[in-house]
């Protein structure tokens, strides 16, 4: 089963999302901030991270960073963002995010962008 | 007969201005009572979606001057890169800090000396370089390094290098709520007829309070007395003058701890005043001058909310020097205002403000010593009125302690942060014995500062580096 | 004066001895005598016990207020997390209609309608598409938007907003019949939400409204409509005919918007905003010049340049480097050796991406200036600056 971390501080979306995606039938991970992101990320390997790019003590676009720059980690990454202002996409593609929503957004539309983010990885 | 007659002129002078003084109060928080009323409500459905999400939103700069500060830098700045904003940048700006204060910040953001040509629109001191981060994840991150000079002095270097529609100007060792910046730049997003030039916000206490990596985690009630009282004391300034000022457009004072202002309209009018030690409420005063002058239409509003938390000083010597530092400030933006005195030029501010400031602000505690001078005289040479002596000090008393608890439940009200039983009787408890310890104190500090102030010539900050507590009424 | 209190004095004393017992006659009368005696000090121990009182009343407040608001926020937090996990399960089609009527317990009290209301917005906020409908239907289905109407009749300004905004998000047509005599409301915010019900309510010319308004339409409630024209599928106007607004938001809100959906077709009529005596109006007019590349404004910007606002010069030299040619590097030379820095600066930049063989040319006419040229080239080409 392909394992997906969700780092999302909107207990709301956190929550749809990881119901919706357990039943496409991937495995979830969550975190509430980016802090967590990155701790589940030391021990756990996944096979896509989902994230906000704001987020409580570490925002998204260090995560992204971190995950690229530090750790070399090519982990697909989608960007789920309220900020959808053209330098925000911009900031977190050049940073190394793979694919870009904003919020509000469509399930089914995150369904099939979370397919092919997992496919293409193969 | 000349000595019954002086008597009475003197004790009707007390009475008058204790009156006047309560009278003005009761009336400010009367005002406040209101204002919060509406602010709290319009909390409720407030909605910064529109504003998160939207490329139009106003790119706003945040400075931080730092001076010594090598310890927390690292914890400080990461806190301020998670402020939940679309469109920000952090200015931080080394101070000629004697420690390793820019080396760390350097190696943790992988910061390089950038070429940059600076505009020097205002004075101050030379800056030596200006450090950009090789990641993108910190492009919004500014390191400014300059010589020493003081924190207006390093405000004024931000200022040059932002650029930002709006500047904030925080102090890089408290802690800013995620959200700040979005409340603080709505009133500027709401202005109608009037130009919205700058906005003051809520700066609280955080001492006992749990923080992790620069975040507020659990909030408590300090444990200490002494910031105990400065948090019924803060609750009282902000919550009860300061919202009231605003409303009657007369606020004088953005602390230093927290506010928004216009960037243009506070270069037009200077900048930040590097020969005073209440730079903070002589730039309000100057920006707000600018605008009268130009006959400009404007508006400093004031958001309520807890925005800001700081560590308050809990020992004795770090708190009197922090209010002298305040009473010489407030004393020196008044003198160098004097202008305004009773200026119908200037609106509210010279009509009403200014003249409250020096009555009520400077010479409250002078008078209070006064009164007791004038007490102890008559004591001395037989015939007190021993009873009326008494009523009115229950009167002082429990008009104080009233008012107190009334700021207390104000911020119960609006904001409920203290939510456990046993946090507010300890509040309550500390309003009761605020007047007798803490509030002597406070006007021992104050004389000591008008002492400094008039006969000792301290007038700036001088070559003694800011300390690092936060100015913050 | 002093008869009349003469005379309170001996009613009071006689209105003792009829009315109270005996034992406390004396007392009484003594008690009156101290009070004329000392009067002040008597008002201010009536004062004292006034304020005593006081403190007592607002601890009882806050003791009370204190248990009621935590019980009422567990309370919220309980029915929302319940809704919330209800509604996601219909929304996976996991239970159906009747069951979830049946889960969504209480949801006939006032309160947890309230609360149901609160949760359907926020589930509207984030997700779009199908879920989006799903929302507004069981918000119809319940006649929950019979609270929300009652809500706008409310006398306070909030509640009303509030009210608005529930329509607005999920059953806009409720607020039809209304919402018109709201826009230009003189609670400034109220009129701001019924303006936002108006942009949903008629996709098809969602600005209409402003040829009508009389207040402000300030930059926040523009912010809110350009949200809602980007969240929901609302066709896009054509600014060109907002321009002519009298008021200066307007003009602003168009501007901005022409700049953001490259309406080129405006060009004529940004031209001539031009000389509009609001300095916010010409610094949009002049970024829109530059970003939709109006090479026909160019010469009036130069023309303008010796009269602007220091922002907005700097914006023109900005606007030059994306629309100026060959003939302008006089122009751009002559800012370069007189402006200010900042000005200065620009000027290099928009030099050295038009041409940067300019820029060696200004540094052999004036050989003490190459250093400065160089420091100014370096700080250009340097990305982060």
């Amino acid at each position: 089963m392909k394992k997906i971390l969700l780092a999302e501080d909107n207990k709301l979306i956190l929550e749809t999302v990881a119901h919706n995606l357990i039943r496409e039938g991937y495995e979830i991970l969550k975190a509430t901030d980016g802090k967590e992101c990155l701790e589940i990320l030391e021990h756990t390997k996944v096979d896509l991270i989902i994230t906000d790019l704001y987020m409580p003590f570490i925002n998204g676009y260090e995560v992204i960073s971190h995950l690229r720059d530090e750790k070399n980690d090519k982990t697909p990454i989608l960007v789920l963002s309220a900020g959808g202002a053209e330098d925000n996409v911009l900031k977190a593609f050049e940073l190394g995010a793979d694919d870009f929503m904003i919020k509000p957004f469509s399930l089914m539309e995150l369904n099939v962008r979370v397919r092919k983010l997992l496919t293409m990885k193969r | 007969m000349l000595a019954d007659h002086l008597r009475n002129i003197f004790q009707t002078f007390f009475l008058g201005y204790a009156l006047a003084i309560f009278a003005c109060y009761l009336f400010l928080a009367m005002v406040s009572a209101s204002v919060l009323k509406r602010s709290t409500n319009l909390a409720k459905i407030s909605h910064y979606d529109p504003l998160i999400a939207s490329p139009f939103a106003p790119v706003i700069t945040v400075i931080a001057p730092a001076y010594n500060e090598a310890v927390t830098i690292i914890e400080n700045i990461k806190a301020l890169l998670a402020l939940y904003y679309p469109s920000f940048e952090i200015i931080v700006v080394n101070d000629g800090s004697k420690d390793n204060t820019l080396e760390k910040a350097i190696d943790a953001f992988e910061l390089e000396k950038v070429p940059y040509v600076i505009d020097y629109k205002l004075n101050c001191q030379e800056i030596r370089g200006i450090y950009k981060s090789r990641k993108k994840a910190f492009n919004n991150l500014t390191i400014i390094d300059k010589l020493n000079g003081g924190k207006a002095d390093a405000l004024n270097a931000g200022l040059n290098v932002a650029k930002g529609d709006y500047f904030i100007s925080i102090d890089v060792d408290s802690i800013i709520d995620p959200f700040a910046l979005q409340k603080l730049i709505k009133p500027f997003l709401e202005e109608t007829d009037r130009k919205v030039i700058a906005t003051g916000g809520g700066v609280r206490i955080a001492n006992s309070c749990r923080i992790e990596n620069g975040h507020l985690i659990e909030i408590n009630i300090p444990d200490k007395f002494l910031p105990r009282c400065q948090v019924i004391e803060y609750n009282r300034a902000f919550l009860m003058g300061r919202l009231a000022w605003s409303r009657l457009d007369g606020l004088l004072l953005i602390s230093g701890a927290l506010g928004i202002f216009d960037k243009e309209i506070a270069i037009a009018a200077g900048g930040y005043l590097t020969k005073t030690v209440g730079e903070d409420m002589e730039l309000v005063v100057r920006m707000r001058r600018y605008m009268a002058e130009r006959k400009i239409k404007y508006l400093i509003p004031y958001v309520s909310d807890p925005l800001c938390w700081t560590e308050a000083p809990s020992s004795l010597k770090v708190l009197g020097s922090q209010r002298n530092r305040w009473t010489r400030g407030n004393i020196d933006t008044l003198l160098r205002h004097r202008k305004v005195f009773f200026n119908p030029k200037y609106g509210f501010m010279g009509m009403v403000s200014h003249p409250f400031w020096v009555f009520f602000e400077w010479f409250a505690p002078i008078i209070e010593v006064l009164g007791i001078i004038y007490f102890m005289i008559i004591a001395i040479l037989g015939q007190p009125n021993w009873s009326f002596f008494f009523v009115m000090l229950a009167f002082v008393y429990f008009f104080s302690i009233t008012f107190s608890t009334y700021a207390i439940l104000f911020d119960h009200l609006a904001y409920h942060r203290y939510k456990k039983k046993r946090m507010i009787i300890r509040l309550i408890f500390t309003a009761w014995l605020e007047p007798i310890l803490y509030h002597p104190l406070n006007v021992y500090w104050a004389i000591r500062g008008n002492f400094d102030y008039f006969i000792l010539k301290k007038k700036a900050w001088g070559k003694m580096p800011r300390a690092g507590f936060a100015k913050t009424t | 004066m002093f008869h009349l209190s003469e005379h309170l004095k001996d009613l009071l004393i006689s209105f003792g001895n009829d009315n109270l017992p005996i034992f406390f006659h004396r007392f009484f009368i003594r008690l009156v005598e101290t009070c004329y005696n000392y009067p002040l000090v008597f008002l201010f121990i009536l004062v004292i016990i006034f304020l005593v009182i006081n403190i007592l009343l607002i601890i009882l407040t806050l003791y009370y207020t204190n248990t009621r608001k935590n019980r009422r926020d567990r309370y919220f937090s309980i029915y929302s997390n319940h809704y919330e996990e209800v509604l996601r399960k219909y929304l996976f089609n996991e239970i159906d209609w009747d069951l979830t009527l049946v889960k969504l317990k209480r949801y006939k009290r006032p309160l947890n309608r309230r609360i149901l209301i609160s949760v359907l917005v926020n589930f509207q906020e984030i997700l779009r598409g199908d879920v989006d409908n799903a929302m507004s239907d069981i918000y119809y289905r319940l006649g929950l938007y019979n609270d929300s109407i009652r809500l706008t009749r409310s006398s306070r300004f909030y509640k009303k907003i509030l009210g608005f905004r529930e329509l607005t998000n999920l059953y806009p047509k409720g607020a039809e019949e209304f919402i018109e005599q709201y826009i230009n409301s003189p609670d400034d915010l109220v009129a701001a939400e019924a303006q936002a019900s108006y942009i949903l309510l008629h996709p098809e010319n969602p600005f209409d409204f402003l040829k009508k308004l009389t207040g402000p339409f300030t930059r926040w409630t523009q912010l809110t409509a350009f949200y809602l024209l980007r969240k929901h599928p609302i066709s896009v106007p054509s600014f060109a005919g907002y321009l002519q607004s009298e008021n200066r938001n307007i003009k602003k809100f168009s501007l901005r918007m022409i700049i953001y959906f490259q309406q080129i077709e405006c060009e004529s009529e940004i031209l001539k905003m031009l000389d509009n005596p609001d300095e916010t109006v010409r610094f949009l007019c002049i970024q829109s010049i530059n970003s939709l590349r109006l090479f026909s404004g160019k010469e009036l910007l130069k023309n303008r340049y010796p009269s602007e606002t220091l922002k907005n010069q700097t914006e023109i030299v900005k606007a030059l480097r994306n629309i100026g040619e060959n003939e302008d590097y006089d122009f751009l030379e002559n800012i370069i050796k007189s402006g200010s820095i900042t000005l200065q600066t620009e000027a290099c930049r928009a030099l050295y991406y038009l041409n940067p063989e300019c820029l060696d040319r200004l540094k052999l006419t004036d050989p003490k200036s190459e250093l400065k040229i160089k420091q100014f080239i370096a700080h250009v080409t340097d990305q982060r600056n």
